[in-house]
């Protein structure tokens, strides 16, 4: 059965809508700065979504006002802004902050007086994204939060085509969402693994990641489904894996067990060779660890000429979005055939023994990798095929 | 598609593993009657898992426990443990360490946090520890949801086989108590004063009694040695309701729309609530589905947890359904089935 994306939306640093995004993703001047949403003694750059329209957000809940922002995007473009009820739609969107009760001024009120602020219970109890998505658009199908840190929303994708292959519902809601809190930025910087300086994914000099926040939003549904509602699309998710390293909590297996297997997988079951894909859009941190092991597995099974990125440099890492919002940057890549460079990158690292592009890169083939490592050892692939009219 | 379950561990305020949960629902022990409504981890300490978790806190030392039982035979039994998958799935996940973070940020300062607490605050640090202790190598997922977890982890644990991503899956449910969410609960929900349990009391408002615990089950795709029962259905707001010989509800205290449940208790078949021998707990469900397996394997009985007086009596049930409705008068159910 195949599985199509009928629509996708996106808001990051770099843009608040595809277009946005695709404009910025050619000058690339963005450049990270100091965390304003909240006060912080960390100075470390991030990227932030600024400049916002203030009537798309709802005061403490970033998270889910950057999923409907994508949401909205992802909807339009599929053709389904209208009457959502008559269809079985599952829900799946993976997160790591907006599933935790992470609000420090409710926990200070709570050991100082012993006092539960409702206005922060109430967002937090009304806050898990897959159900609120549920809830604001009355939708019957099965509603689900993933939450593997960092691969979170690339779960959330593959979570949905198997519940569309296993007749669970017939189109699905499915990406990821993150904002930028403290919680997550001191413990970044408590692992020393924060830039001072604009990331630099795959560089031999890479000194650690941006955090990042924003939204990608995918919709997929069956072949036949979308013929149904006298729609198109062009691009097929055509393969989804993960599996785990079983190593560290924080760290990713030397040898890249996990990722591999995820790869070949994925590959298996997309039946694409390392030579059909076009483009991997790689995880790529900028972390010591996660680059040398990602790059070396991405050289050895896909090839060392293979054309690759991480676009890290424009949006930080999202963490629970970063599936999401990658997964709709692949897209679009096949789409526009073309890739932005991977931006932050200057010198090759013989360890890792490949380079990303340095320069925007056309492409011609029709498959392309969206990789994603996390915390836990956990290795969640992506593949997307463009099909021809 | 069917599954079987192959493999059940637990652990709760009445104890840790089967044999103890057996004994409380003999004993029809309730909430009231415990002393604490925490699990005692001292008694359900492994030493060979233990030695492996050092730095763990209480939410992924339940969730590996409980594994730990439901994979005990895995040396001798014909699934392989390093493609089996799992899902560990949560409302709350481990928010004391959460708050222990937090602690760590208003105390020190942003620049001094604990990289420990950090990395163990993050959801899926249950999941990767079960992964590493167990050597296992398939998909892991960790799920949060307030709404049916548990269903949605065995809906999931389904789609993954249908799909061949593993040959097995381990559904782990895992809550954990607090005293930030007790205060919360409290002053959301009400917390019973007596720490007596109600369900079913359609004239009065619920009253909830937070407890914690752990449930583990093995899924198999194939019937193997150690399969004892099967799942025939799972799924939400649809249920074969006439052919089951006796439900379990889930009702806990936790108010929902109770709709649902006075539809159900208004069956002929008996409808029995195990709630009070463990207590509120979002992803109680897994609790409901271990006793429906007890039950289906005739080691404990369940006329003493009967709530609906028009109930038929079914001396051994051969299929029994779990339900467990929400607020929006949504519910959803899980049937199991003898061999």
């Amino acid at each position: 059965m195949k599985v199509v994306v009928s629509g996708y939306g996106v808001i990051s640093g770099i843009g608040k809508d595809i277009g946005e995004t695709l404009k910025n993703f050619s000058p690339a001047e963005i450049e990270p700065e100091a965390v304003t949403v909240f006060d912080s003694e960390l100075k470390n750059p991030v990227f932030e979504v600024k400049e916002w329209p203030a009537e798309k957000y709802s005061t403490g809940q970033r998270s889910a006002s950057l999923l409907f922002h994508a949401l909205g995007e992802a909807l339009t473009s599929a053709g389904l802004k209208r009457d959502l009820k008559k269809y079985r739609i599952g829900i799946c969107i993976g997160t790591t902050v907006a599933c935790q009760l992470n609000d420090i001024g409710f926990y200070e009120n709570y050991k100082k007086n012993g006092l539960i602020d409702n206005n922060s219970l109430n967002r937090y109890l009304n806050g898990n994204l897959a159900e609120l998505i549920k809830v604001r658009y009355g939708l019957s199908g099965p509603a689900l939060t993933v939450v593997n840190a960092c691969t979170s929303g690339a779960d959330a994708i593959g979570t949905a085509s198997l519940w569309i292959k296993s007749g669970l519902c017939d189109i699905a809601i499915a990406g990821g969402a993150d904002e930028i809190n403290k919680v997550p930025l001191a413990g970044f910087a408590s692992l020393n693994n924060m830039s001072e300086e604009r990331c630099r994914p795959f560089d031999k000099n890479r000194a650690g990641l941006n955090v990042g926040e924003g939204s990608g939003v995918v919709i997929l549904e069956t072949e036949d489904h979308i013929k149904k509602r006298n729609c198109h699309s062009d691009i097929v998710l055509s393969g989804y894996s993960t599996a785990t390293d079983a190593y560290h909590l924080t760290a990713p297996s030397p040898e890249g067990t996990g990722l591999k297997k995820a790869v070949r997988n994925s590959m298996k079951e997309a039946s694409v060779t390392g030579d059909e894909i076009a483009f991997v859009n790689a995880h790529g941190t900028a972390t010591r660890d996660n680059d040398l092991i990602e790059g070396q597995v991405i050289g050895e099974l896909i090839g060392k000429k293979i054309k690759f990125l991480s676009t890290k440099g424009y949006t930080g890492h999202t963490l629970g979005a970063a599936g999401g919002i990658e997964a709709v940057f692949t897209i679009l890549g096949l789409k526009k055939k073309w890739i932005p460079k991977s931006h932050g990158f200057r010198d090759f690292d013989e360890e890792i023994g490949i380079s990303p592009v340095t320069e925007r890169t056309e492409i011609e083939k029709n498959a392309a990798m969206s990789t994603s490592l996390a915390f836990g050892g956990n290795n969640t692939v992506l593949i997307f095929k463009r099909q021809e009219n | 598609m069917t599954m079987y379950i192959s493999g059940l561990g637990m652990l709760g305020i009445f104890g840790k593993g089967r044999d103890e949960l057996i004994k409380a629902v003999k004993d029809s022990r309730t909430t009231e009657s415990y002393e604490k409504l925490n699990v005692d981890l001292k008694a359900a300490k492994n030493k060979k898992l233990s030695s492996k978790m050092r730095r763990a806190d209480r939410f992924t030392k339940m969730a590996v426990y409980s594994v730990g039982d439901a994979v005990e035979n895995h040396e001798t039994e014909e699934f392989n443990l390093r493609e089996t998958g799992v899902i560990l799935t949560t409302a709350f996940g481990p928010h004391n360490t959460t708050f222990g973070f937090l602690d760590e940020l208003i105390t020190y300062g942003e620049k001094n946090v604990s990289p420990i607490k950090f990395s163990h605050s993050v959801h899926n640090a249950a999941a990767s520890y079960i992964a590493q202790i167990f050597n296992i190598k398939g998909p892991v997922t960790t799920v949060a949801q307030y709404k049916f977890p548990v269903v949605h982890a065995i809906t999931l644990a389904r789609s993954w086989l249908e799909n061949k991503l593993c040959e097995n899956v381990l559904v782990c449910s895992v809550e954990e108590k607090g005293n930030v969410f007790d205060a919360a609960v409290n002053q959301k929900l009400k917390i019973s004063d007596n720490n007596r349990l109600k369900p079913i009391n359609f004239s009065e408002a619920g009253k909830a009694v937070p407890a914690e615990g752990a449930v583990s089950f093995l899924l198999t795709s194939a019937k193997i040695k150690s399969s004892c029962c099967r799942i025939s259905q799972c799924g939400f707001n649809s249920c074969d309701f006439l052919s089951t010989d006796c439900y379990i509800a889930g009702a806990d205290g936790i108010p929902p729309d109770q709709t649902f449940y006075k539809k159900i208790t208004s069956n002929p078949k008996p409808v029995c609530v195990f709630s009070p021998v463990y207590g509120s707990i979002m992803t109680g469900t897994a609790f409901d589905i271990g006793i429906a397996v007890l039950i289906l394997n005739n080691y404990c009985g369940y006329n003493d947890y009967i709530v609906n007086q028009a109930a038929s009596s079914c001396l051994q049930p051969k299929k029994i359904t779990c339900v467990k409705s929400d607020c929006c008068n949504d519910f959803a159910a899980v049937s199991l089935e003898t061999l």
